[in-house]
């Protein structure tokens, strides 16, 4: 059984070989002349500003916050959706007040103005 | 879960229900006292169909007992709700809390006790125990303007996730040796096993054990317990100091009433516990200087003591435990809310300095906190002492004499530190500043307590006729 995953085993040494091998032999044979722009921080392309230890805002936690609640919710959605035709109509309707259970709480996060950004 | 399941369930739906009405009223509409209003009406409800509506079934969906045992915790608790939001209603208007998320917070936890209380199944159990645990971790740091209530909130937070890692682990264990969550059932396959097995069951029940430990504040784990009552806002301490330790003792009893003596392998460590948490708070409570912090380490004191009747494991040890609790939940809620009822712009009167000569400002509310100070200390004549007489009495029955001998030690010495207190509010203070004047609401409260003290302690037989109809 074991032996279906074999090309699964050899895709992953070969790509970590070649990323490896690829970074050592840079290193070993490559020509090195360093400057100031070279050395530092890459920020996709952009001079960099400043330190990055900032103070951010803190509506960015209320957004991960309600991220994680609403996201839990499809976690329990999918093995729901595996198990639909077993479940049948008692299975729709418990899904039914679990959604609504959220609704409710979305509807309250909405009025009270988390989702606003400004 | 069918219609005789939904209707066994109306005290807790009701609880639920509204108060996740009014949490959503609140986002809406700002007005304090409407929703208190509905609060109270839902809480007071919620008992009322507890105490009329028969269920039409013993248990509900295998995981909660709908029997006499339950209902009268789930009174109890939605009462104590109706207690918490008269007591907490100035307070959350002066500090501009939310009221809907103060309302529907505590009626939560009313929910989350009263299924704690009846659960018969180790989930239900865990869903009901951490229920009111989410709630209290809000409501402790609700008010935002004051540090030491966000250093409670995070301490409560801290420790209450500990517990629950505790208690997971534990359920989790219990459910190897066994093969069963459901209570009566897994202790019973417990006890047939040998060997190996056995012994994960135990261990199981030690991590539950230390989890009970952190929650009522037993006496290794009761470091907490000063530190969040003194930051907790007063409305709030006394449900936290009550419900919160009611329901996981009444939930204790429920589940050794139910399923006979589990604990004789576990007899010498919850022995030791009870001592260890009789002796901490009283010796805690004599170097304190601040009325709050004195009365966490009392209600230290008072845990060991119900943990001495639950050790019983006899009808009469439960009943007397059961009959603690009521006794200690009314008590302990009469003196925060009397702290509640003094708090004004300054905040709540904490320190001695604060409280001394306020018997002469204050000599209704004074006297009332006196009573009761009393009564904990379990002075004939009120409810304490009945409660304190009854449960040494199941430990003299059930031959722990050891014990008893250091419950008695344990009370003689917090009578110093309630006299203390008591002397400390009639001694002449020319400094001696006014607080407010309390509200309608504090003041029935109040009388309640008071009076509820005053009767259990003449007339004990009242509610010892109905505790022992009830346990299962």
């Amino acid at each position: 059984m074991l032996d279906s995953y074999l090309p699964i085993l050899t895709l992953i040494i070969i790509a970590v070989g070649f990323s490896f091998g690829a970074a050592i032999l840079s290193r070993l044979v490559g020509e090195k002349k360093p400057s100031t722009v070279k050395l530092a921080p890459y920020e996709c392309g952009m001079p960099p500003v400043g330190s990055a230890r900032e103070r951010f805002s803190i509506k960015f936690y209320i957004i991960a916050m309600l991220f994680i609640v609403f996201d839990i919710e499809v976690v329990f959605m999918y093995p729901w959706a595996v198990m639909f035709k077993s479940l049948g109509l008692f299975g729709f309707i418990e899904m039914g007040v679990f959604i609504l259970i959220l609704l409710v709480g979305y509807a309250y996060v909405w009025k009270k103005g988390a989702l606003e950004w400004e | 879960m069918s219609l005789s399941d939904l209707l066994a369930m109306l005290p807790i739906l009701i609880l639920a229900f509204g108060a996740t009405a009014i949490l959503m009223a609140g986002a809406w509409y700002r007005e304090p006292l409407p929703l208190l209003a509905g609060g109270i009406v839902t809480a007071l409800l919620g008992a009322l169909s507890a105490g009329l509506v028969t269920p039409p079934v013993p248990e509900i969906a295998g995981l909660f007992s709908a029997g006499g045992y339950a209902r009268f915790y789930t009174i109890l608790w939605s009462l104590l709700a109706a207690a918490g939001l008269m007591t907490g209603s100035r307070y959350i208007i002066e500090k501009r809390i939310g009221a809907g998320e103060y309302v529907s917070l505590v009626l939560y936890a009313a929910a989350g006790m009263a299924l704690l209380s009846s659960a018969t199944h180790l989930v239900g159990l865990f869903i009901a125990l951490e229920t009111f645990t989410l709630a209290f971790y809000i409501l402790i740091a609700s008010n935002r303007n004051c540090a030491l209530a966000a250093e409670a909130g995070l301490k409560y937070l801290l420790l209450g996730a500990v517990a629950t890692g505790f208690m997971a682990f534990g359920i989790a264990l219990i459910y190897a040796a066994s093969g069963s969550l459901v209570l009566p059932d897994a202790v019973m396959r417990l006890k047939a096993e040998t060997g190996e097995l056995q012994a994960w069951g135990l261990l199981g029940w030690g991590m539950i054990l230390i989890a009970v430990g952190f929650k009522i504040s037993l006496a290794p784990f009761h470091l907490w317990t000063p530190d969040v009552y003194q930051g907790a806002p007063a409305p709030v301490t006394g449900l936290l100091a009550t419900g919160s330790k009611g329901a996981v003792v009444a939930a204790l009893v429920g589940l050794l009433a139910m399923s006979g003596p589990v604990w004789n392998d576990l007899t010498d460590l919850v022995w030791l516990l009870a001592a260890l948490t009789m002796l901490a708070g009283a010796f805690g409570a004599l170097g304190q200087s601040n009325l709050k912090r004195l009365l966490a380490y009392s209600s230290v004191t008072h845990m060991g003591t119900l943990l001495v009747g639950v050790l019983c494991q006899t009808s009469e040890g439960f009943a007397a435990t059961t009959f603690y609790v009521v006794v200690y939940v009314v008590t302990s809620l009469g003196a925060f809310a009397v702290i509640a009822s003094l708090a004004d712009g300054r905040g709540e009167p904490m320190t001695f300095d604060q409280w001394r000569g306020l018997g002469y400002r204050h000599p209704v509310r004074c006297g009332v906190l006196v009573l009761l100070l009393l009564s904990l200390a379990g002075l004939p004549a009120t409810a304490g002492f009945m409660a304190k007489f009854a449960v040494f009495h199941a430990a003299l029955q059930s031959g722990y004499i050891g014990l008893l001998m250091i419950g008695i030690l344990a009370s003689v010495i917090s009578f110093a530190f309630y006299l203390r207190v008591t002397m400390l509010l009639f001694q002449p203070d020319e400094k001696a500043s006014s607080w407010h004047q309390g509200s309608v609401f504090e003041h029935t409260v109040l009388a309640v307590c008071s009076s509820a003290v005053l009767v259990l302690g003449l007339f004990p037989g009242l509610l010892f006729g109905l505790i022992r109809q009830i346990l299962p």
